[in-house]
């Protein structure tokens, strides 16, 4: 897996035994499957004591989009055609300067998007300095196939 | 709109009477409640606490019966409902068993803001034991672990026209699961510990598929499957039946042996 990746896993507290967890799915994808990988995003929130609860793991590059769902305890993986597939997206955000990319312990953003013609959808729940990977994946992964 | 009569219509009932739409992200956030539920529940002490017990109830059975309580290497786990059986659930309250319908039922409707806390058994777990008598005595057990760490519980002594014998204890604990946004809530939910014997456990696997099967038709007013002697639900379901009476009478033999 990319040293980016592993990065990024890092600032969001993953750690220990989900770091191999990841890396196998992400070899699932783009070994078993023979997707090209070029992103990654964990969807996560923060519980009443403070601490991180990881949900979904997504890769993503320009045509696809792959999910693992509740990846730390289960195998579920699912991909759906990306590229120009975006008929509806909403963002939900509190305490994040999504223009100047700031956060705050406090910052929180969710994003849900559908694909056309579908009731499939993704959703996305990203907390403190994730807020920013989030927005990322937005303008890159999200915005740009929202088209008519 | 007319009742609806599977889960396609209900769905389309949904939002069109409640404006309530199913999807995706229904589903996902459903299966991160569970997800988390069932991740707090196994940390949790009194989850610790019953499996740690369970070789002490083993041994206590034993020397009072002579028999083994539980069947060999037995080690219970925790299974979350799916998304499908618990939306299905849902459809029986709102739709099936509901007599007031077009109107709420009783309790009112169950929907994404009330589901949680109005289905018992999003998370359960299953208790094998080898012999009749083995049912109570870890109902027992269990209920006096769940008392020591100050859980309430309710039991039911379940016994179904399909065969279906079991004890389902209901425990209430309260969990901090995500709202659908990123926030958390706590929530007081219930979690399901059944106890059933090694027979039943077999025969209950045969048998649960037409119970699942018969409790989501609208229409009842087929031949009972009772009286439909060459139906597949005939045979597993008295086989359920006969079995309870079965060990009823290998109790009976037992505790003869055990008085002379």
């Amino acid at each position: 897996m990319e040293k980016a990746f592993i990065e990024y896993l890092e600032t969001i507290g993953i750690k220990g035994d989900l770091l191999p967890k990841i890396e196998n799915i992400y070899t699932f994808f783009e070994k078993y499957l023979e997707y090209k990988i070029e992103n990654i995003f964990v969807s996560e929130y923060i519980n009443k004591e403070g601490g991180r609860v990881y949900e979904n793991l997504w890769f993503f590059n320009s045509d696809f989009c792959f999910e693992a769902k509740q990846f730390n305890t289960q195998e579920d993986f699912d991909s759906c055609i990306l590229k120009h597939n975006i008929d509806y997206y909403s963002i939900k955000k509190t305490d994040f300067d999504i223009i100047s990319n700031s956060t705050t312990d406090n910052s929180r953003m969710n994003l849900e998007f559908h694909f056309k013609n579908s009731s499939i959808g993704g959703d996305m729940k990203a907390s403190r300095e994730n807020c920013k990977k989030l927005s990322e994946i937005f303008k890159t992964y999200i915005k740009i196939n929202h088209v008519k | 709109m007319d009742k609806p009569r599977n889960i396609e219509e209900y769905k389309k009932w949904l939002k069109d009477e409640l404006s309530i739409t199913i999807n995706s992200r229904t589903e996902n956030h459903y299966n991160s409640i569970a997800n988390k539920i069932k991740a707090d529940f196994l940390s949790s002490k009194v989850w610790n606490d019953i499996l740690s017990q369970l070789n002490d109830y083993n041994t206590e059975y034993l020397a009072k019966t002579n028999y083994q309580l539980l069947v060999t290497d037995f080690k219970p786990e925790l299974v979350t409902k799916s998304f499908s059986s618990f939306f299905e659930k849902t459809f029986r309250k709102n739709i099936v068993f509901n007599k007031n319908f077009p109107k709420p039922p009783y309790n009112g409707w169950v929907t994404p803001d009330n589901w949680i806390e109005n289905t018992n058994d999003i998370l359960r777990t299953f208790f094998v034991v080898k012999y009749l008598d083995g049912v109570e005595f870890l109902m027992e057990k269990i209920q006096n672990c769940l008392k020591q760490n100050s859980l309430d519980c309710k039991n039911h002594f379940e016994a179904r026209d399909e065969g279906y014998y079991a004890v389902h204890l209901y425990t209430f604990n309260d969990f901090d699961i995500p709202k659908i946004d990123w926030d958390t809530e706590i929530k007081s939910i219930s979690i399901e510990l059944q106890i059933t014997t090694q027979l039943q456990e077999v025969i209950g696997k045969l048998t649960h598929q037409f119970y699942e099967g018969r409790r989501v038709k609208l229409d009842k007013s087929d031949k009972k499957w009772q009286w439909n002697y060459e139906s597949e639900e005939f045979t597993a379901n008295y086989l359920g039946h006969i079995l309870h009476y079965v060990e009823g009478m290998i109790m009976e033999v037992r505790n003869k042996q055990l008085k002379k």
